[in-house]
């Protein structure tokens, strides 16, 4: 029970976003965390990166950490994940990332700016291994669907 | 003592315990933890010092870090910090040659295998440092498969390295490579395990040839073999540096800093340099000069350059300029 899904949905506009923060963001890593439910991601929570060397690698900043996921959880969502930038290296976790990843339940989201175009992916990253986790893109949420309209009905 | 602890309600023995006897008690990792008393983020240097009280509301989580790390050359899942390669050709005496190894802050040297004396004294291999240096042995002289597998396979013997730069001369003129050959002995050395790394021509069609032949790297030419001539064929490195997943590596011609960096700056991922280093007047300044070269460019490629305009784009806005009457 303590597994993340194998897979995890996230609407497009969210990762449009998450992808063009870290293009701003570029030389500098970006992260932040994801929150949701079920699964689906909701709601993106950046968190500023107080890393030595945000060239490299990403520490969140503690307070702002903390504020994300309170306001994660004070919204009634559940952290489902981080995501975090590689501006000059892989959509793949680093050695450091390997090291430092203290949350093998939550999935791990990576967006790459190597290349032209972002490339995103994302991960499980336990003790024992790293193991791809889908990806799964969807539309985004219209007015027509959301629970107050549906409890309006 | 009665506190809230993540949320959950928790009763603690000792009274008044600092955040630091709290984290040691629950066995936590130090260096990975944030914590928060009453919302405030306690410092790591304050955990000693900050007692937690009756009714506080503290909150432990694990850090959030990782990071892409550093821009490091990977070839065959080996990380190099510089991408300035150096041969080890030519140069007057040994002293010479280390000194200019030295100050071009490189990491893998090239060494013809044919000049190892691979019968008794080791030769060049006795004056380099090999706990610093990564050894390429390379197959120059080789003009056929035959020969550069069976070089290929006494280097390997003699150094215990997998790595193997790979050069078969198609032109003893202008020691052009012969790609055909080039990617055969690709698909032969791979096949016994060896990390090959070829020398090829600024051919796009060769370079995608020999890395689906399963080269760890592609090494294109940028004019002939000692001609110090530089890249006038930019475009089809270009072409080779965009198109090629495996890290593009040029080799030859290079002949100033400025070749260096424009190689890096078209995306190349790392140059290797011999003569150009050897035969200069001062070649430790030269290897030097060759590594602030790369380092350049490597950092204007990663900065991406201003887009090229055909017509004259001013520097000073037009708004605002005085004008006469």
């Amino acid at each position: 029970l303590n597994r993340p899904p194998e897979r995890i949905e996230i609407p497009r506009h969210l990762l449009d976003g998450i992808a063009r923060r870290a293009r701003e963001g570029a030389p500098r890593e970006v992260c932040g965390w994801l929150a949701g439910a079920n699964g689906r991601v909701l709601e993106v929570y950046p968190v500023p990166n107080a890393a030595e060397r945000p060239e490299a690698e990403f520490v969140m900043q503690p307070e702002a950490q903390l504020a994300a996921m309170r306001a994660g959880k004070e919204r009634g969502l559940r952290l489902l994940g981080t995501y975090h930038s590689h501006p000059r290296t892989p959509a793949e976790p680093s050695a450091r990332d390997r090291r430092l990843a203290r949350y093998p339940v939550l999935s791990h989201l990576i967006v790459s700016l190597a290349r032209p175009e972002p490339e995103i992916r994302c991960y499980r990253i336990a003790e024992d291994g790293v193991s791809p986790v889908e990806l799964r893109r969807t539309p985004k949420p219209g007015p027509a669907l959301t629970e107050s309209r549906l409890r309006g009905c | 003592m009665q506190v809230t602890l993540n949320r959950e309600p928790v009763e603690l023995e000792s009274r008044e315990p600092t955040v630091w006897d709290v984290i040691s008690e629950r066995n936590l990792p130090e260096r990975a933890v944030v914590v928060a008393v009453n919302g405030e983020v306690v410092r790591r240097d304050e955990w000693g010092s900050c007692r937690i009280r009756e009714g506080d509301e503290v909150e432990v989580v694990h850090a959030v870090a990782g990071g892409g790390g550093e821009d490091e050359l990977e070839i065959a899942g080996e990380r190099f910090s510089s991408r300035l390669f150096l041969g080890t050709g030519k140069y007057d005496d040994p002293q010479t040659m280390n000194a200019a190894l030295e100050s071009s802050g490189t990491e893998m040297v090239t060494v013809a295998i044919r000049y190892m004396d691979l019968s008794g004294e080791r030769g060049i291999l006795e004056q380099l440092d090999l706990s610093r240096y990564r050894l390429l042995p390379n197959t120059a002289g080789a003009t056929t498969v035959a020969d550069a597998v069976k070089m290929a396979r006494l280097a390997r013997e003699a150094t215990g390295t997998e790595l193997i730069k790979l050069e078969v001369i198609g032109d003893g003129e202008t020691l052009w490579p012969d790609t055909a050959a080039t990617i055969e002995a690709t698909k032969v050395l791979v096949e016994e395990g060896f990390v090959v790394l070829p020398y090829t021509s600024p051919d796009l069609v060769a370079a995608l040839r020999l890395e689906e032949a399963g080269a760890a790297t592609v090494m294109p030419l940028a004019s002939p073999i000692g001609s110090g001539q530089g890249m006038p064929d930019w475009a089809s490195i270009h072409r080779i540096a965009r198109r090629i997943s495996v890290p593009v590596v040029v080799d030859a011609g290079i002949g100033v800093p400025s070749d260096a960096a424009l190689a890096m700056e078209l995306g190349c991922d790392a140059v290797l340099v011999n003569t150009a280093v050897a035969k200069a007047e001062d070649p430790e300044k030269m290897a030097r000069a060759m590594k602030l070269g790369v380092e350049a460019g490597r950092l204007s490629y990663l900065a991406g350059r201003m887009p090229v305009s055909a017509a004259a784009v001013p520097s000073s806005p037009a708004r605002g300029v005085p004008t006469a009457g």
